[in-house]
Parts: structure tokens; sequence; C-alpha cells
């Protein structure tokens, strides 16, 4: 075998070997990409548009927010709203009915300036804008909630007496001890909860220490009874509950839901 | 074909082996794709790391961080004061797009550490209770602390579990009763308890450390009516739900702690309504962390960013 054969030989095997790679190399990008088109990376497998109850909501902490109406009269305009809560609820009792958020101070812009709105108290999802007269939601170019709370527990201790019959619990709580009767073999007393101010969600008592039974509550106002076992001129009590706790931060409405 | 030897000897090009070595060179290329579309790319452990890498996901909605015990959970700081001698954080849990809230558990952190000025604390207390939706408080014992801190979550990865009945005589009534529960190979819930007449107080730590739940229930044996009626006296913690009478006060039950301390409620009865008190029963269940997940680094942004 000559050497020219030999070399063109090798020659041969490259050029072939060359072009099955060009085109191996395609098929493999092909497929790839195919791989790519029809397969999101683990990550991505929930949606990846990233809403929860409706493309128009709006974010904040663990709330989706979705305008549903807004109004626009002589007295002022407002916006109403749907909440879904997206906190994880599993082996909690946690109700329906309690409001997740509180979206207490709002801001809109439009008409070529900026209006403060208020939603009133936390069980009522409508912010009113009481300075903005008339416009239609086109001349909105803006909202914004600029304060908003969520849920918060709280557990304090406090001490109360006849001789320091209300106690300061603090976030707006007041304790009044409004009652006391001794049966003999206990005492009872009647403690009433003053929470006026709107931000105090739910406040409960329970006795704290020995001699303590069962609470009950009716109204503003918390009955407890101690054992006169216990020799004690205070009654040592737990106060807790929720209060709107404010978080940080304005978030941007999204108002593509409003239909006028 | 008989004069290629003497078509070679007068300068003409040999094209039978170099075709024949190009197909072969073809066929081992094309071989070698075919075997790399079947078995997938080669595994390059450097890009797996940069795969596992925690990456901001698009799905984990508004500044949430994953739990690394529930990858369908996410922590945010939303709030942090300090007041007096401690610190107060609240922290809210939201489920990723596709997960239904009510089909997820809330966030299981065995306990939080605050670092804030370089310094490491770890909470005193955590808790929340059923009309706080979503939110976890934690305390720490940090009077002032840094406008941003940073907050760890150690999420549990495995506990034990254990029980025990102790049984004690009536003349144990209103007396200190100590009491113990082991887990193997060392570690023990230990504390004590006073059980009144139709009351009683529970107080207990981990002697190592641990996080852990107990959960304690007393009967008061012979304390039922003498016709057989009523039941003994029970007495159990503030948050068990037998005590939910259409007006009881009902708190929440305590999450995982260091130690903890509440008081067992009966339903108003007293010794002196039944029978005579024969003896104390005493069922403790408590539940230990073994083991945390990676921690969950949180920020607390207060620009809300």
């Amino acid at each position: 075998m000559s050497v020219r054969l030999i070399t063109l030989t090798i020659v041969g095997f490259l050029l072939g070997a060359l072009a099955a790679g060009g085109v191996g190399v395609r098929v493999i990008r092909e497929v790839r990409a195919l791989d790519d088109a029809t397969s999101l990376p683990a990550q991505n497998i929930a949606r990846d548009d990233g809403y929860h109850t409706d493309p128009t909501e709006t974010l904040i902490s663990s709330v989706a927010l979705v305008p549903e109406a807004a109004t626009f009269g002589d007295d002022g305009f407002s916006i109403s709203y749907e909440m879904t809560s997206i906190a994880p609820t599993l082996g909690t009792e946690s109700s329906q009915d309690d409001q997740p958020l509180y979206p207490k101070r709002w801001l809109v812009e439009a008409l070529g300036g900026e209006f403060e709105g208020i939603q009133e108290n936390a069980t009522e999802p409508m912010a009113v804008f009481p300075l903005m007269v008339g416009g239609s939601i086109d001349q909105v170019d803006a909202v914004r909630v600029v304060e908003a709370f969520v849920p918060g527990s709280f557990e304090t201790p406090v001490s109360i007496s006849g001789a320091a019959p209300e106690v300061q619990v603090g976030s707006g709580i007041d304790v009044v001890l409004i009652g006391e009767s001794d049966n003999g073999d206990a005492t009872t007393i009647d403690v009433q909860i003053v929470a006026d101010d709107g931000m105090v969600r739910e406040v409960q008592i329970v006795g704290d220490g020995p001699g303590w039974s069962e609470s009950s509550v009716s109204g503003d106002t918390v009955t407890l009874t101690r054992s006169n076992d216990v020799e004690a001129a205070e009654f040592d009590l737990i106060v807790f509950g929720t209060t709107w706790v404010v978080i940080e931060g304005e978030f941007i409405v999204n108002i593509g839901s409003i239909d006028e | 074909m008989n004069d290629t030897v003497e078509e070679r000897a007068d300068g003409e090009i040999p094209w039978k082996p170099p075709v024949i070595s190009a197909i072969a060179g073809a066929l081992v290329v094309g071989s070698l794709v075919i075997f790399a579309l079947v078995n997938g790319p080669v595994d390059d452990p450097e890009a797996d790391a940069l795969i596992l890498a925690p990456v901001p996901s698009l799905d984990v909605p508004n500044g949430y961080t994953l739990m690394t015990n529930d990858g369908d959970v996410g922590l945010k700081v939303e709030s942090m004061t300090s007041d007096g001698g401690s610190s107060t954080v609240v922290v809210s849990s939201a489920v990723r797009g596709t997960t239904e809230p009510a089909d997820s558990p809330p966030p299981d952190v065995a306990y939080w550490e605050m670092q804030s000025d370089g310094e490491s604390t770890v909470m005193d207390i955590q808790f929340t209770s059923e009309s706080a939706v979503g939110t976890t408080t934690i305390v720490f014992p940090v009077s002032d602390a840094a406008s941003e801190p940073i907050v760890a979550a150690y999420p549990t990865a495995s506990v034990v579990s254990e029980s025990t009945t102790m049984e004690v005589g009536p003349d144990a009534l209103g007396e200190p009763i100590a009491f113990g529960l082991g887990f193997e190979p060392d570690i023990a819930i230990s504390g004590e308890l006073v059980v009144g007449d139709g009351w009683g107080t529970v107080e207990w730590t981990s002697p190592d450390g641990m996080v852990a739940t107990l959960d304690v229930v007393v009967t008061l044996v012979g304390t039922g009516n003498p016709d057989g009626v009523s039941h003994p006296i029970r007495l159990v913690p503030g948050y068990d739900s037998s005590l939910a009478g259409p007006d009881s006060v009902i708190v929440s039950r305590p999450l995982y702690g260091f130690g903890g301390s509440y008081g067992l409620y009966g339903d108003g009865r007293v010794i002196a309504d039944g029978g005579p008190l024969t003896s104390i029963v005493i069922e403790l269940e408590g539940t230990v962390v073994t083991e945390t997940a990676d921690a969950l680094v949180l920020t607390f942004d207060p620009a809300g960013d």
C-alpha cells in the first residue's frame, strides 16, 4: 500500500467523521431544544405566571388582593376588593371570616394629583378617597397601599387587684377589674377588656398560676374563678390575642380587574 | 475493474479505499452521536451544584424564602420591634403558586435565632394563634436589635415522641410533683406540676437544651359522681379542645420551645362535688426535636422591597 493511498484513506476517514459530526451536532441541538420546550426545570413546576387567585392580583404579605369595583361620585372615589390568604392552614382552625390583612391607608394618582384614601375598619374591604371627586377609571394612573397591617399574636402577663383595678396591656388594650365575688371556696372576678381603636383583633384572658379554673367570655367581659386555697390579693392573669401589626413598604395595586 | 492496478500506476486517484474509509468514519461518529442522544448529557457535578444553589424562583411570590423542610411553604419577616428588654419579630408564611393553602401545614420551625450587630441570640418563645392567620410571633431577649437584623429559622427535620403515665396518692394534692420523660439515649424533659382541687399548673424544661412540646392531662380518680353518671374531674391544658364550651376561653397550642409553663383547667367541679379522691393519674406526652434542617436565613427589609 503506497503512502499516497494511506494518506487518502486517512483523509477520507476524517472527512466522513467531520460530516457525520456536523449533522450529529445539529440533531443533538434540535432534540435538546424540543426537550426544553416541553419540560420546565424542576423549580418552575408551579405556575410560572406567579399569581395565586387572579392575574390581576396584588400580593401583600401572604394575601392576594384583587380590586373588584371602583365607584366615582360627588362624595368621593372608592375601591372595593377581595382578599385571599395564601398562608398554609392545614390542621388549624382558622376561619375564612378572619381578615388576613388590613390595608388601611391608600394613595391614588389621578387627575394630575394625589389623593389619600383610608379603609375605616379591618372588616370592611373598601378604601374611600373623599377628596377625589368625579373622574373615571381611565383617569387613574396608579393606586398604592401605603400602610398595611397583618395579624400578630401577643401574650402579656398582668396582675390586677381591687387596689389597682385597671392595667394597660399595650397595643391600645386595657383590662379593668369590674367585679369580684367570694363564694367561700373560690373567688370569681369579672374583667372587662377595653380596646377601642380598631387595631385589636381579638383579646382573651386566662388565669396565670395556681388555683384557676376554666375562664369564660361574654361580650367584652371575661369571668375567671380562682380557688380560695390561693391566698393572694392580686390576680395574676395572661392577656393574649391578636393585634394588627404594621408591615413596612408600599404596594402598587393592580387595578386591571376593575371594569368601570 | 481488472485494470485498477494499472490505473493507479499511471497516476489516477485510487477512490475505493478513501471512500470506504470516509464511510467508516461517518459510521463511527454517527454511532457516538446516537449514543449521546440516548444517554443524555454527561453528569457534571459542578453544573449540578449550580442548579442546587438557592436561586430566586419566580413562583415564590413577594420575597418569600422557601422552607428547607417543606418546599411548598415560604417565610418572610414582616415586622420587627424592640420594646423594653426584648425584640419581637412577626414572620408570615405563604404557599407556592400551585399549592392549596388548606392542604399545606403551617411552617414547622424548631427554633429561631436573631443575628444583630454580630451577636447571635436564640429565641425566648415563639407563638401563634388561630386568629393570626399565617403569622408567627417570635420574642428574642434582645433589648435593642439592629434596624435590619438577620433572622434564622431552624426547621424541624426529625422528632421523637414519648409518653408515660404516673399515679400518685391523694396526699399529693396541692404539693409539687416532679416528673421526667426520657428519650433514648439521654434526651429528657423534666419539670414539676401542682395539682389542686379542680386546677393544676405545669412547668417544664429540657436539661439538654432541646426544643420540645409537652402535653399533660390529669385525672382526679374517684371524684366522679357516685352514681356513675359523671366522670372523674379531668384537668387539661388551656388549648385542649375538650374545654370548648360555648363560652370557654381557649388558648393556642404552644409551638416548640426550650421549656414552658401553663395552667391545667377543669370544668368547674371540685372534689367535694363527687366521690372522694383516691389517686391522681398524670399522663405526659412529649415531643423532642432531635434534628433540624438547614437554617433558613431571612433578612428584614424595612423598605418592604
